[in-house]
């Protein structure tokens, strides 16, 4: 079973807005198209219990999250979707591609493949690829998705990032800042509902504000999938502000430069996607690396805890130039590999120890 | 590094002296590739596995892919030391162990210093980190090729050439090696010629017996990529196919009995292990075809290589989802008449072990059993070599009851 770990069921929430919903996993899916398409997109997350079955469809060294959300379709728990958009995203999404299509025939899928590279061709290339998506939820549909729509989309969602950028802010607020677990979960909330949905349920918010500020160290929590705030509470539990993330459900979904109205939207969308703060995968000269330094710089925290997956490659493999880096900017981190479980044991223990140190 | 290959070169030179068999050859023309690292004359490179070497020769760049250091530092039996390296320097020990083995060895200065470094998208993420990785190491400007999910369209061709234009600047930028079309036909032309006659190789291999050894061809293609593009691939291949030939004129009689035949997926085990002896001599096992030996282009235009080299790698098994690279392992399957396939499933290699279920299934509906071993292809401290023969025992037991 998904782990509930908001107030409602995502299930049981997406049939009330009365649309299909298309899942997604990666950040580099341009929730714009399917938004366009009249569906609702919905980011997957996985089974945070293990009956085994990923393990022996997949292997034990492969992403835990990956494994997780093969676990929850196999359990049944994702039958609620309608299809699902992957991407090339890594080596583990791919796989998780395959397998999908094979155990679940039935489902429409479609694999969006996004370049490394951020240059005028990559852009071209990709500006196509999501041309190629849309066509595909047109036949799924069997409604055209006019360019005024996706336009719509694009501004919707340029909204809905403003406002999670405001929110960013409301995060490192000295008076009454918004805790990080609750953005974490705001976040979240966003990347499952419509839109529209998700602009007022950030709009409010925002409005409401935050709460008074506690002391402690201020952190930045760094990493890849990490989609449960229950992770960030137990580290505000123990003392700290999470101010900052640089997270694939997090920074790495809301955080896009403006899609350029008046051009193409398939190539505003590709050019924005492409030139976003780059997750690791990314082949780019001003990369990861560069942008969590710059990150830092701004936000100066007290402390960094990188969580990273197990067996994620495109993120561990950064792991010694972003220990160095830390090193040189004077800034504490911890780095912890994660195996998508709940927050508790080890993990917790040595999160625990570090803001203590802080 | 540099005395490792000089020494590699020295003694096969000696060696072939005496008698000029293929893999002799072979790991002469290894050893002078891997000199080439270390001559003045040529622009030194390490690259991606996949990516076109025919270039690389038009443009007298020497250069080694960073698996095939990996693989020659296990073979060497050096590998432990420098994956205790690479993870001091804070590599996780989850990765790869090519990888790994690879950084180790640059982190403790094994290797000097590159001119260029070349990385690719395919086949797996963390090749292109290692080479990002090293660029910071070593501080080298990396340059990467994006390679497109097939099909092929012309639109993907044309992403591909021209990031080959690219990375020839890249090149002639960093090292002043200059791009020349006339030496880049000519390599062409070597390619093709070489890839015709391990053609003759491969389809010689699909008579039964096959008329070579488990070892005759490990982990050839992989390494003669090293030679696309070059005389010395040509002459290698001839005399492969001579020493095949000569088999079969002899029938076959001096090699050992074939009474199963077995497929390898993906890589060999690298150091020195007895499982190939032991399922020759035990079973009678042969392994007739490694998945990675399958020329799957067509010849290269000569006047417009790039685009040929494009498709190639666009097209390579191991790129994009796993539905080609299983339609490819059923086609082997039949066209060698294959009794049972074998696939390591090497440690921290996500895009193998993440599909190796689906391959295991796909084969098994043709009628071929395949076992998913969990063997570190180049890291001897996870290699169990008792508990791997045993469940080999089990998987031969169970091919013979089937025959």
């Amino acid at each position: 079973m998904i782990n509930d770990i908001y107030e409602e069921s995502v299930s049981n929430k997406i049939k009330e807005y009365g649309k299909p919903a298309a899942g997604w996993f990666c950040s580099y899916t341009p929730v714009e198209i399917i938004d366009a398409a009249g569906y609702t997109p919905v980011r997957i997350s996985g089974a945070r219990t293990s009956s085994g079955a990923a393990d022996s469809i997949m292997h034990t060294n492969i992403c835990p999250y990956i494994k997780a959300c093969v676990e929850a379709a196999e359990s049944g728990d994702l039958d609620f979707l309608d299809c699902v958009v992957f991407t090339n995203g890594c080596d583990a999404q791919r796989r998780l591609y395959d397998i999908w299509k094979s155990r679940k025939p039935d489902m429409p899928i479609y694999l969006l493949t996004i370049p490394k590279k951020n240059t005028p061709v990559s852009v071209a290339l990709l500006s196509g690829q999501i041309a190629a998506l849309t066509t595909w939820f047109k036949k799924q549909t069997g409604k055209e998705i006019g360019d005024e729509r996706i336009i719509d989309s694009i501004k919707t969602y340029k909204e809905l990032r403003a406002i999670a950028a405001k929110l960013d802010e409301k995060r490192r607020d000295a008076k009454a800042p918004i805790a990080g677990s609750r953005f974490a979960g705001l976040m979240l909330g966003a990347q499952r509902m419509p839109a529209a949905d998700a602009i007022r349920m950030l709009s409010d918010a925002l409005e409401k504000g935050g709460e008074a500020a506690q002391p402690g160290p201020a952190v930045i929590i760094a990493g890849n999938m990490l989609d449960d705030p229950d992770w960030i509470r137990m580290i505000e539990s123990y003392g700290a502000r999470v101010v900052a993330d640089d997270l694939c459900a997090g920074r790495r979904f809301w955080e896009m430069p403006e899609p350029d109205e008046s051009a193409p939207p398939f190539a505003a969308l590709a050019e924005a996607y492409l030139s976003k703060p780059p997750c690791p995968r990314m082949a780019v000269p001003d990369d990861s690396v560069a942008y969590m330094k710059r990150l830092v710089e701004s936000v100066r925290p007290d402390g960094v805890i990188f969580y990273i997956l197990k067996f994620c490659d495109t993120h561990l493999y950064n792991v010694p130039e972003m220990r160095r880096m830390m090193q040189d900017l004077d800034i504490r981190a911890l780095f912890i590999e994660g195996d998508y479980t709940t927050a508790s044991g080890q993990a917790a223990t040595r999160i625990q120890a570090f803001i203590e140190m802080l | 590094m540099k005395d490792y290959f000089d020494s590699l070169a020295s003694s096969m030179e000696k060696k072939l002296a005496v008698e000029k068999t293929a893999r002799r050859i072979f790991v002469y023309e290894l050893g002078r590739i891997g000199r080439k690292l270390f001559d003045p004359q040529y622009a030194s490179a390490w690259t991606g596995v996949f990516v076109p070497f025919e270039i690389f020769q038009s443009m007298d760049v020497g250069a080694v892919y960073i698996e095939f250091v990996g693989a020659m530092l296990s073979s060497a039996g050096m590998a432990p030391h420098f994956l205790q390296k690479g993870e001091e320097s804070g590599i996780t020990p989850d990765g790869c162990a090519y990888h790994r083995a690879l950084y180790g060895a640059a982190s403790d200065g094994l290797l000097g210093k590159p001119q260029l470094l070349i990385g690719a998208t395919s086949p797996c993420d963390g090749g292109l980190k290692t080479i990002l990785n090293m660029a910071r190491l070593v501080g080298v400007e990396p340059f990467t090729l994006d390679i497109p999910y097939p099909p092929v369209t012309r639109e993907k061709i044309d992403y591909l050439v021209g990031q080959y234009r690219d990375m020839m600047d890249y090149i002639e930028r960093l090292s002043g090696k200059k791009a020349d079309h006339d030496r880049l036909r000519e390599a062409a032309a070597h390619s093709n010629a070489a890839v015709r006659i391990v053609r003759e190789i491969y389809e010689a291999c699909k008579q039964t017996p096959a008329p070579i050894t488990s070892e005759t061809l490990k982990n050839f293609q992989v390494i003669f990529a090293l030679l696309m593009g070059s005389p010395a691939g040509t002459e290698v291949a001839r005399v492969f196919l001579e020493e095949i030939r000569a088999n079969i004129a002899g029938g076959c009689k001096d090699l050992p009995k074939e009474e199963f035949r077995l497929l390898w997926v993906q890589n060999r085990i690298q150091y020195k292990n007895n499982l190939i002896d032991y399922l020759q001599t035990k079973f009678n096992a042969k392994i007739v075809v490694d998945e990675l030996n399958y020329i799957y282009w067509d010849d290269l235009d000569e006047d417009n290589p790039l685009e040929g080299l494009a498709v190639r790698q666009i097209m390579h098994p191991l790129n994009g989802t796993g539905e080609h690279r299983i339609e490819t392992l059923k086609k082997m399957a039949a066209d060698y008449k294959i009794h049972g396939a074998i696939n390591p499933s090497h440690w921290g290699c996500r895009q193998n072990c993440g599909m190796r279920q689906l391959m295991k299934s796909a084969l098994g509906d043709i009628g071929v059993p395949m076992i998913n071993l969990d063997v570190d292809c180049v890291d001897t401290r996870n290699y169990f070599e008792g508990q791997l023969m045993t469940r080999l025992q089990g998987f031969m037991e169970m091919l013979r009851e089937n025959a």
